[in-house]
């Protein structure tokens, strides 16, 4: 794909953004955020299950309440065919709570702030890594929230939340994390 | 090698067991040695190995989430204060940049051979290590470590001086230990040595080795018993045969004194009758004599009777009277002249021969000039014996040749001497009548006589001079062929 290709999406991602009048995310925020989850998937374990040791079943990316990054993720996995802990990586844009059940990464967006308790009522006690950059995040129940402070992205853990998961966080990731609700 | 042939039993099992001991000794502390070095050598590589693992497992994360995480890995590796090898750590990241550091001293330092993904290489007194971090199984940075090898080649240092005190105690236990049991087999061979040194020197053959066991000097003991037992055997024997001899050669004295007393005795006490016979033998003679004067005036009838016995049968039987007597006085003088010389002491002087020779010569001289013969000396050498005794002999062999001649050729005695070795050896050589073979021996013997009848003497002579001879512990001997001469040899010492 040419350069002049990606800069035509980015900037079709930025003008509907702009029309679902978003928070004005750039498309290097998505790719920043994008980066983000693909790292912490490194120190991430998910229970091993017959289902997840089948390396041909999809590594699963929900994305709440954001499109123009569902389209900016689904597009990039489509492309360079990346995988996550060895498996393909299927974007699924989730607009209700039953569609949740199958993802490993369930990010939430700012816009979901409202049903919130829902979707963690559905996701608690799961092995669903739910991932949110809006602050306060954390503290309400969602695994890890990112933020920025002087150029340096930081990230906060709920680790409760965490060790009710029934995931695995390697203390590489939870040591460089500010730890809430512990 | 001669010096340890020299050395006692005990120095050589000492000195063997020693060269054992530390030859095993050294040759096993060696290995153990190299082989603990090279244990201490890996444990460093293996522990800096494991130490930049760890600390860039740690770092990990920081590398992930990239900028403005230095600060702790700085941290991180700051924890690497607490192993003292560890001089130097650095992080590096994807790039090759320096992503986060510790130096123990505070000073900067210039890491060597970056670039490099897995290398440990030892250079000078440091350890390098260069390690990868991987996460997900993909390259994100290296680690790099250097560690110093003094606290190694301390621990190394004390090792071997730890292993230099444990082989010299070791080697002082051996010595001991080799001094203690190298008795089991010198002892046994150190008592048998002073056995035998007591045997040698004092000769006595009574003692015994008690063995301690069947082993070979078990064996030797029994062996050594066994040999003075038949030592002591052939001793007792020899003692035995010795006693005996010299009881059998006391009595052989005491008989042959006898003898001689009885031979002295006899031939002294006998010689009183036989002058009485021969005394009144005469006087029978002289009386008969007077008894044929007398006859003259007896009646012619009976004097017809008287006088075949008075003029022929008594003076016949008389005439035999005398002539036994005389010959009875003879031999028994001649006897009597035997047993002094057995009985006469034997006084060792140096004897100048030609002088003795020449005396004797001067008191045959009548019988030479008689006799009509030459006698020629040559010079002779002295020798030790009794001069009046040497001068018996001399005489009565001379005499003897005088009187053997051969009277249908001019007479010649030749008396010669040689110097053989510890005696001298003279010859007396005639060429008178000769002596048959058969009676070579014989003429030595008492009374024997070649021609009783031809010539005079008692048979004495050669008897005396063999009793002269053996008393000085000479050699007499003849030879000679019949008709053509005879050789009498005398052996007589040369020094006293």
């Amino acid at each position: 794909m040419s350069k002049r290709k990606i800069f035509l999406g980015l900037a079709i991602l930025l003008l509907c953004g702009r029309e679902f009048g978003l928070r004005g995310d750039t498309p290097k925020d998505y790719s920043i955020k994008a980066l983000m989850l693909k790292k912490f998937a490194y120190y991430a374990d998910w229970p091993k299950t017959p289902d997840e040791q089948d390396k041909s079943k999809p590594f699963i990316l929900g994305i709440m309440g954001d499109p123009p990054f569902f389209s900016y993720l689904d597009k990039y996995y489509k492309e360079k065919k990346e995988k996550i802990k060895d498996k393909n990586v299927e974007i699924r844009n989730i607009s209700n709570v039953n569609e949740i059940q199958d993802c490993h990464f369930l990010f939430i967006s700012e816009q979901m702030w409202k049903s919130l308790p829902d979707i963690l009522a559905y996701t608690r006690s799961k092995p669903i890594l739910t991932v949110g950059n809006t602050q306060g995040y954390a503290e309400r129940g969602v695994l890890i929230n990112f933020y920025s402070e002087e150029e340096k992205n930081l990230f906060e853990v709920n680790f409760r939340a965490v060790r009710e998961s029934g995931l695995f966080m390697s203390s590489n990731l939870l040591k460089l994390a500010r730890l809430v609700d512990y | 090698m001669k010096f340890i042939m020299n050395l006692s039993i005990k120095n050589k099992l000492i000195l063997i067991v020693l060269f054992v001991s530390i030859l095993a000794i050294i040759i096993g502390f060696t290995i153990i040695t190299i082989q603990d070095i090279s244990i201490f050598k890996k444990d460093l590589v293996d522990m800096t190995r494991m130490n930049a693992s760890t600390a860039g497992d740690a770092c990990s994360s920081m590398l992930v989430f990239g900028a403005g995480y230095e600060k702790e890995v700085n941290q991180e590796l700051r924890r690497l204060r607490g192993i003292p090898y560890i001089e130097n750590a650095y992080v590096f990241d994807e790039k090759g940049d320096i992503f986060g550091k510790y130096n123990r001293s505070g000073e900067d330092f210039r890491p060597i051979s970056l670039g490099q993904d897995r290398l440990v290489f030892l250079q000078g007194e440091y350890l390098h290590v260069h390690q990868p971090i991987y996460v997900d199984q993909k390259k994100i940075g290296t680690i790099y470590l250097r560690a110093s090898t003094y606290l190694l080649n301390k621990k190394i240092g004390n090792y071997l001086m730890t292993i230099g005190l444990v082989m010299i105690a070791m080697i002082a236990l051996s010595y001991l230990l080799a001094l203690k049991f190298q008795r089991v087999i010198s002892r046994p061979i150190l008592k048998l040595a002073s056995v035998m040194d007591k045997v040698s020197q004092q000769t006595d053959y009574t003692v015994r080795v008690h063995k301690q066991g069947n082993d070979e000097i078990g064996r030797l003991y029994d062996g050594f018993n066994n040999m003075l037992e038949q030592i002591q055997l052939r001793e007792t024997e020899r003692d035995a045969a010795q006693t005996a001899r010299e009881r059998l050669f006391i009595e052989l004295q005491e008989k042959n004194k006898e003898l001689e007393q009885v031979v002295y005795v006899t031939s002294h006490d006998l010689r009183s009758p036989l002058v009485n016979i021969q005394g009144f033998s005469k006087e029978l003679e002289y009386s008969l004599k007077d008894l044929v004067d007398i006859l003259e005036a007896i009646p012619p009838k009976t004097r017809e009777k008287i006088q075949p016995i008075l003029e022929e049968d008594i003076p016949d039987s008389l005439r035999y009277i005398i002539t036994s007597a005389f010959k009875m006085d003879s031999l028994l003088s001649g006897l009597l002249k035997l047993s002094r010389v057995g009985r006469s002491e034997v006084i060792m002087s140096k004897i100048d021969m030609n002088n003795l020779v020449q005396e004797v010569q001067q008191a045959f001289e009548f019988q030479v000039k008689e006799a009509g013969a030459e006698i020629k000396v040559d010079d002779l050498p002295p020798c030790f014996g009794d001069e009046p005794q040497i001068n018996q002999v001399f005489s009565n062999l001379l005499n003897n040749a005088l009187k053997y001649l051969e009277p249908q050729r001019p007479g010649l005695i030749a008396i010669s001497a040689e110097k053989q070795n510890h005696e001298v050896v003279y010859c007396i050589a005639d060429n008178g009548i000769g002596i048959a073979q058969e009676y070579l021996q014989k003429v030595f013997e008492i009374f024997h006589r070649l021609n009783p009848t031809e010539t005079g003497g008692e048979g004495l002579g050669l008897t005396i001079v063999q009793k002269i001879i053996n008393r000085h512990r000479g050699r007499v001997w003849a030879e000679s062929r019949l008709g053509e001469g005879s050789r009498f040899f005398i052996a007589l010492p040369a020094h006293a």
